[in-house]
């Protein structure tokens, strides 16, 4: 069906790079796209597209199924990804632990779920529905979060685990959502008095990735992020408006060595800016940034293999 | 055990079980949309009220603002018509009144035009909605189904009188908008200017408020082409859209418009690739 598997690292498709791509051709290993954007009959967007996926692997990535809806994925937004998954059959296609449709209405946002055996018995019918509609595995996305809640009683990487586990899905982990959440997360529970001067939380993100079920993840995400400064504690926002930050570059080294220990293909890498979106060859020189770690994590954790990062 | 066996055997009855849940996320919704219950904000690990209330704050500022870039990017001209924050306002009131029913952003917004007609605060700019329904009938134009139009030759080729006892199939594209205000030139003279030149000639475009305009927006391959037509057109249009036969569709635009040009209204619409198929009766 699909020969185009990903590998190596891959760049968010902005319609304001559309022209430079197909001009320039430049050597990125594959693309990926809210398939939303696509939902429509036809016009520019799916001209572009198709031209675009003649030179390049595709990568789908959801925004709007909702996996964590109580009431349910919709039948309407399901169908309808299902139609832009058969006409353009991306080599893989992933979406987000989180939610965002609520009686029949779509806040356009990845709301965040409480993680205990009700959200997962959930998330779980949720994955199933969609994985049988499109005949395929599709790859689920750690949130980026700004609120902890008291109804949880499994960790967000038990709960992946979890999913993997009863619904045979990929994982998809991203980099800077762990940093995001982990930081975001270590402020509510820091003491009051030691919280003016945030020191981001080295051991605790990186316990993160050690508890992370990492055997099944299919595909790596980096993007950038800004900081607020809410009642003296730093958040972050995930706002995919800046490049990845080097503590963000750092837990990506670390996590790839730990995945090269473990396999010899290590997952496709995709760069992600969506918002102040730059001049394709800012993205293009991050994408670089992260094959060079990739081939490094692998040289390595491997000295005498390189076979992963080719 | 059997709770187990309820969960994996089927989808509806874990879902409907799943009722903590839900409940909590209605209260989230009507949260995000209206105010943060103590209800929920107890469901929060924070350190302080405050702190819940700010970090609540991220997700509803991320919802509105979304919505509303996206709102702006369909209604440019309703916006810079009305001013940025003064739409960023609207869109607030729009969206909770009317939430989103689609996950897509193609389908954003389609209620907004309806929404200005009975918006207080625009009742001054009358032209306001049209405005928006043009702007709405040009994104639909642009996703619309691609369809290659008819061209003279296709049409030349076919007996006059089959073609007059014919259907005319319009292009998948067209939009036809007509206003009691003159919303093409409004729309016209509020886009960008890219150059000096193009400025004078929008500046030249004078808007008498009161004039009734009529409207074609036609997308044959990739660019949107919008039309000015007289009433007569317009009409004529109207008459093959609601499934006239050509020789019906000119008989009911002449007995409404007598100096309707046949000739030449029907030259236009291939000129301007508003037909696309033929279907012969």
């Amino acid at each position: 069906m699909n020969p185009k598997k990903l590998h190596g690292v891959g760049i968010g498709l902005k319609a304001q790079h559309y022209d430079d791509i197909l001009r320039t051709k430049p050597a990125i290993d594959w693309l990926e796209v809210h398939p939303e954007n696509y939902m429509g009959a036809g016009g520019l967007p799916h001209k572009y597209l198709r031209e675009i996926t003649e030179t390049y692997p595709l990568s789908m990535h959801g925004v709007g199924l909702s996996l964590g809806s109580a009431n349910g994925v919709s039948d309407e937004h399901l169908a309808a990804l299902a139609h832009v998954v058969k006409r353009y059959q991306p080599a893989q296609v992933s979406e987000h632990l989180s939610w965002s449709h609520w009686n029949q209405h779509f806040l356009n946002d990845l709301l965040p779920l409480p993680y205990n055996q009700e959200s997962l018995a959930v998330v779980v019918d949720n994955i199933h529905k969609v994985q049988d509609a499109l005949k395929q595995k599709i790859y689920i996305e750690n949130p980026s979060s700004y609120l902890g809640f008291h109804q949880s009683d499994l960790s967000e990487t038990d709960f992946l685990r979890e999913l993997a586990k009863q619904t045979d899905c990929g994982l998809l982990l991203d980099i800077n959502n762990v940093y995001v959440s982990v930081n975001n997360q270590h402020g509510i529970q820091n003491s009051s008095q030691d919280n003016t001067q945030h020191s981001p939380q080295h051991q605790l993100v990186e316990d993160y990735i050690n508890d992370y079920p990492l055997a099944a993840v299919g595909e790596i995400h980096l993007a950038g992020h800004a900081q607020e400064t809410i009642e003296n504690e730093i958040v972050l926002i995930d706002d995919h408006g800046s490049p990845v930050i080097d503590e963000v570059w750092d837990l990506y080294s670390y996590t790839m060595q730990k995945i090269a220990t473990q396999t010899d293909t290590l997952p496709p890498v995709l760069i992600e800016w969506d918002t102040d979106i730059p001049e394709l060859d800012q993205l293009i020189e991050e994408a670089e940034k992260a094959r060079q770690l990739q081939i490094l994590s692998s040289i390595n954790t491997n000295p005498d293999s390189l076979g992963g990062a080719q | 055990m059997s709770q187990q066996n309820d969960a994996e055997n089927s989808t509806e009855n874990s879902i409907n079980h799943a009722t903590e849940l839900a409940h909590w996320q209605q209260g989230f919704y009507d949260a995000l949309l209206g105010e943060l219950s103590p209800d929920l904000q107890q469901s929060f690990q924070t350190t302080s009220n405050k702190a819940s209330q700010q970090r609540f704050a991220i997700y509803q500022n991320n919802v509105f603002y979304s919505l509303t870039t996206a709102l702006g990017d369909l209604y440019p001209v309703v916006k810079k018509l009305v001013g940025d924050d003064f739409f960023t306002g609207t869109a607030g009131i729009y969206f909770r009144q009317h939430p989103p029913q689609q996950a897509a952003m193609v389908f954003l917004g389609e209620k907004f035009a309806d929404f200005l007609c009975n918006f207080e605060h625009t009742k001054t700019m009358a032209y306001l909605p049209d405005v928006a329904a043009l702007e709405l009938a040009r994104h639909r134009a642009y996703h619309a189904r691609d369809k290659t139009a008819l061209t003279t030759e296709v049409i030349a080729l076919i007996a006059p009188e089959v073609l007059a006892q014919s259907l005319i199939e319009l292009h998948p594209s067209l939009q036809c908008i007509q206003s009691p205000e003159p919303i093409f030139s409004i729309w016209q003279n509020n886009q960008e200017e890219t150059n000096d030149s193009q400025k004078t000639v929008n500046q030249q475009a004078s808007v008498q408020l009161g004039e009734p305009q009529q409207v074609l927006i036609v997308r044959p391959v990739y660019s949107i082409n919008m039309y000015q037509v007289p009433d007569d057109i317009y009409a004529f249009i109207q008459y093959l859209q609601q499934g006239c036969t050509l020789a019906e569709a000119i008989e009911n635009t002449l007995d409404k418009h007598a100096d309707f040009d046949v000739g030449n209204s029907i030259q236009f619409a291939l000129h301007t690739q508003l037909f696309s198929d033929i279907i012969s009766s």
